[in-house]
């Protein structure tokens, strides 16, 4: 498992490489970018914070768990600080023996992230960011 | 006793600070640190030294407890 918080960009490459292994034959990447627009207005960047040291022992948690029920490899990869429209805030991704497995590891991942996690985030306009 | 008092997003805006050092006495609990905050903050969770943790979770010199708004990440 890998699990990153980062204010570096982050790389789809890289969340494919950690969990991909020979014998796995399903490897599902979600990622979740920030996009451009909230409720009807121009979005220009989301800034995400947080409790860096517990969302990083929760995480790990998470990931065990998830490669223990799915029998899976897994690994999160979430950006903190400002992250500008159009480029992903989070990398979770999944390999299993199979599709089914893969696909369902990976959806438990970024469901269960989003709601225990301690990160925020703050939405900030064009206006805001330049 | 001797507890951190840590706070975040909302928490730290409505409070003006990210980080607390607070006394309490022997045989406190988490409501005590807390005391009005959760009334402020619907939905808050706590955390005691990085666990989730209840109102009712007795402290111990040297914890760090944590304000929690609602999260938003992902």
């Amino acid at each position: 498992m890998r699990v990153e918080l980062t204010r570096e960009p982050l790389s789809l490459d890289e969340a494919y490489a950690v969990v991909r292994s020979p014998e796995l034959g399903g490897i599902v990447v979600f990622s979740g970018s920030v996009r451009d627009s909230e409720e009807g207005r121009p979005l220009g960047a989301i800034e995400y914070e947080a409790y860096e040291s517990m969302a990083r022992s929760l995480l790990e948690r998470l990931c065990a768990e998830v490669e223990s029920r799915h029998s899976a490899r897994a690994a999160v990869f979430h950006r903190l600080g400002s992250v500008p429209a159009g480029e992903p805030s989070v990398l979770v991704a999944a390999a299993a023996a199979h599709r089914a497995e893969a696909f369902a590891a990976c959806r438990e991942l970024i469901d269960r992230l989003k709601t225990d996690i301690p990160i925020w985030k703050t939405s900030f306009t064009p206006a805001a960011v330049s | 006793m001797k507890v951190r008092v840590l706070l975040f997003a909302l928490a730290r805006q409505l409070a003006g600070t990210g980080s607390l050092e607070i006394e309490v006495p022997g045989g406190a609990c988490l409501s005590d640190v807390l005391a009005d905050l959760p009334a402020w903050l619907p939905g808050a969770r706590f955390a005691l030294n990085e666990e989730f943790a209840g109102l009712d979770a007795p402290l111990s010199d040297g914890d760090v407890v944590a304000v929690l708004p609602p999260v938003s990440g992902g």
